[in-house]
């Protein structure tokens, strides 16, 4: 590295290097397989994307504040249950409703644990990882939830696996629309300003009138939020209630964070980092199936690939 | 003590920085058995001149002798082969770890002699710890935690610490700025019968005089890098060591005197807190710029930052332009436009990774808003950009992320943050601390032209050059307490001096 570099054209350099990368990922896909650049194709992976980018972008908000959720997995699963119950004893819009409570609720006990009481991210979300799962078990013995009237599985399923114009994925618009409203909520609004002083410097945003607090816990819920419409969209797409819908989600989504560039440390991190990370790791997840890679070959890679981003990202900050 | 080999030997010593010298060809001996107090105003060179001696800061020019051998330190750690051991004055203890680990940290006693099973003798650890422990003649139990010590305890554990290894010469960085008076009473009978038994060496710096002449045998005092003279502590007056502090008379009103429209600023009747005031009582007007002198430990930051809601008040009342306030939090000091720069502005203040544009708005993003809490970056763009111009912030644009500014330039974007948010009251802790010459003076300047348009100052600072620079009137405070409040051209830097140390 040489001294003396601007930083904003270094920053640029960075970025534009990780998206070289990706758009050369795709260009050798394209080339080794005849259906990887299909539009039934592209539009499957952007549809799994929506997911992961829920599931990152609620991640980077806890991340850029300095803390981690590892509650991510076994929320999806209590969520999925209790949209499973909803559906099955009172309707559509109740399974909606109760997903989007359930990740609510998870998100604000985690803020206040974190935000309020000041115990350490890392030990909060851990417990919360096991007890949610707990409660998951509990609720349903470990058996999905089956048995969904046809009519409202009809309706619910439309979420997950309807197309709008016959083209497009409805997950799909829903990333679409996240994307967006995530880049307002980090890059526009007061709150985004909020994360990126709290995480960067708690102690001088403190003394300029920030209440860390607040923010924390609004970030959490924010979080738990985000995951709940994922179970959603998860459920929709299973067509029942399924407690261990999450396992391995989890790293997914830190995984994809973290290729993406935002630091651990916290204090930065933009939409447009969570979105390569995360087209990355799902593309290159759908390259190696096209190919006929073993899935045993695939995790060595995932693997390979995550410790490959944090050296880019420790390579800018030396 | 006469024709003994001096401990250390200290000759022509020089160290510039960049922009500024901070050590200008200064001699400087340690005897065997003596305490050598080392004097001078900020920034005299006090701290460069014993970090040269602990192998923390490289010389460029001059010898160092130790026990008569010439000597050459290139890390912390050459020195400590040599027996110089430093107390720093923020106490680098293992709050987890018990007592005896502490002293013995990394020459742990092992149990087995080999590298392999290398197991901690606990009962000769201890044993070992209570032998150390026992010259000082008090008597704590060596398995319980560091932290859980008072501070006067954790200074004596790494005073053993030092010890322990053999240390011939101790340097102590102002070790009684946190001490109360009979601490300070048991810390100085231990450094003199250490002295006196071991032969040690000992280098004090220390802020007040009573207590150099108390302790010390011979007192050097530094002044701007230089150093004036070396004393016999016990015939030496306080006038003459304060003379050699100053030099000759200075006048420093560089600035008219601001008028003061007599409108009711800041008003605070007996403030008490339990460890830091005691009934402090004072009325500022609007527009005024009042200093708050005294050394470390006088409670002058703490006051700023009971005032701003950081720490938690015990009694008292404050009143802002007559609206009472009850500091709580930050928030509710900005509700009432008051405005605070921490003294660590790095750590404290900003945010560095942010672009200049961020730190500026952030105390005040509510003035920025349009609907639903987002911020309007066009209004940013050219507000900032305001602020930016008319504090002559030199950046490459309010884009830029603040660690690329200099250190007077950070300063004058944590300045910024208030201007921008339109504080009425500016309270100000150490405003030019790691700032060069220069952008001290701009930053002078850059006060007293805010003051002029009603901008209130509260300026808490250890430099009385900066004191009677850029106040109309200032407050001295000695042990928690004020001691005298005047109008800044009544009294000289001498004057002053002699009050708060």
């Amino acid at each position: 590295m040489k001294k003396n570099v601007n930083y904003d054209k270094y920053y640029f350099i960075r970025n534009q290097g990780l998206l070289l990368v990706f758009i050369g990922m795709f260009i050798f896909f394209a080339i080794l397989s005849p259906y990887f650049l299909t539009v039934s194709n592209i539009f499957n992976v952007l549809r799994q994307s929506s997911v992961l980018f829920l599931l990152a972008a609620g991640q980077t908000l806890v991340v850029i504040t300095g803390g981690i959720d590892l509650s991510h997995g076994s929320l999806i699963g209590l969520c999925s249950t209790v949209i499973g119950l909803a559906l099955l004893n009172y309707g559509f819009l109740e399974g909606i409703f109760i997903g989007l409570l359930m990740g609510l609720i998870s998100g604000v006990i985690c803020g206040i644990l974190i935000g309020w009481r000041k115990l350490e991210p890392f030990i909060v979300t851990l417990g919360m990882m096991f007890a949610i799962e707990g409660v998951s078990l509990i609720i349903t013995g470990g058996q999905p939830v089956f048995g969904i009237e046809d009519q409202v599985l009809k309706k619910f399923s439309f979420i997950g696996q309807g197309y709008l114009m016959k083209v497009i994925p409805v997950p799909v618009i829903i990333l679409g629309i996240f994307i967006v409203i995530m880049y307002i909520v980090l890059h526009r609004s007061v709150f985004g300003r909020y994360i990126l002083a709290v995480g960067g410097n708690e102690v001088a945003a403190r003394l300029s009138g920030i209440s860390i607090s607040k923010t924390k816990i609004i970030t959490y819920s924010i979080d738990g939020l985000l995951v709940g419409i994922a179970a959603i969209i998860l459920t929709s797409r299973a067509g029942s209630g399924q407690p261990l819908m999450g396992s391995g989600i989890l790293l997914e989504s830190i995984g994809a964070v973290v290729v993406g560039g935002v630091s651990l440390k916290g204090g930065e991190g933009r939409v447009f980092q969570v979105l390569l990370g995360v087209f990355f790791m799902s593309f290159m997840v759908n390259g190696l199936d096209m190919l006929g890679m073993s899935t045993f070959v695939k995790q060595l890679l995932i693997g390979c690939i995550i410790i490959l981003g944090v050296m880019i990202r420790l390579r800018k900050t030396s | 003590m006469i024709q003994e080999i001096p401990l250390v030997e200290m000759k022509n010593i020089t160290k510039a920085f960049p922009g500024a010298i901070a050590i200008d060809n200064v001699d400087f001996e340690l005897l065997p058995g003596e305490i050598h107090v080392l004097v001078g105003q900020n920034g005299a060179g006090k701290s460069t001149l014993v970090n040269i001696l602990a192998g923390t800061i490289k010389l460029d020019a001059g010898t160092i002798k130790v026990n008569g051998e010439l000597v050459k330190f290139n890390n912390p750690s050459d020195a400590q082969k040599q027996g110089i051991s430093l107390v720093p004055q923020e106490i680098p203890i293992f709050p987890d770890l018990t007592i005896a680990e502490n002293i013995f940290m990394g020459v742990l006693p092992s149990k087995y002699k080999n590298k392999i099973f290398n197991i901690v003798d606990f009962k000769n650890l201890y044993k070992k710890a209570e032998l150390a422990l026992s010259k000082f003649n008090i008597h704590l139990n060596v398995n319980q935690l560091a932290g859980k010590l008072p501070i006067a305890n954790q200074q004596l554990i790494i005073i053993a610490k030092a010890l322990v290894r053999e240390t011939r010469i101790l340097i102590m960085d102002e070790p009684t700025a946190c001490l109360g008076s009979k601490e300070i009473d048991i810390l100085f009978d231990i450094l003199k019968k250490l002295c006196a038994e071991e032969k040690i060496g000992i280098i004090y710096i220390c802020h007040r005089l009573e207590e150099a002449k108390r302790v010390g045998h011979r007192i050097t005092v530094l002044r701007d890098s230089r150093k004036t003279d070396t004393y016999d502590a016990k015939t030496v007056s306080t006038t003459t060591l304060i003379e050699a502090m100053t030099g000759k008379e200075r006048v420093f009103k560089n600035f008219e005197k601001l008028k003061v429209t007599g409108e009711k600023g800041i008003d605070i009747y007996n403030l008490n807190h339990h460890r830091y005031l005691e009934e402090i009582s004072f009325n500022i007007s609007k527009g005024e710029i009042v200093g708050i002198g005294g050394v470390l430990g006088s409670g002058r930051s703490e006051l700023l930052k009971i005032i701003y809601g950081i720490f938690p008040l015990d009694s008292g009342e404050i009143k802002i332009f007559g609206r009472k306030y009850v500091p709580s939090s930050p928030i509710e000091a900005i509700r009432f436009e008051i405005g605070y720069l921490p003294s660590d502005r790095n750590i404290e203040g900003l945010h560095l990774l942010q672009d200049v544009a961020f730190n500026i708005s952030l105390p005040s993003l509510s003035q920025l808003i349009s609907k639903i809490n987002i911020v309007d970056r066009k209004k940013e763009k050219k507000e900032t950009n305001e602020v930016v111009q008319r504090l002559q912030i030199k950046t490459r644009s309010n884009k830029s992320p603040v660690w690329t500014l200099s250190g007077g330039n950070r300063q004058k974007v944590s300045v910024a943050k208030w201007i921008f948010a339109k504080s009425k009251i500016i309270l100000c802790d150490e405003p030019t601390r790691g700032v060069d010459v220069a952008a001290k003076d701009e930053i002078y300047q850059l006060i007293r032209e805010l003051a002029s348009r009603g901008i209130t100052f509260l300026i808490s600072s250890p430099d009385v050059e900066e004191l009677l620079k850029v106040c109309d009137r200032i407050i001295l405070m000695k042990m928690k307490k004020i001691i005298v409040d005047f109008e800044s051209k009544d009294l000289s830097e001498k004057e002053i001096l002699n009050l708060i140390l």
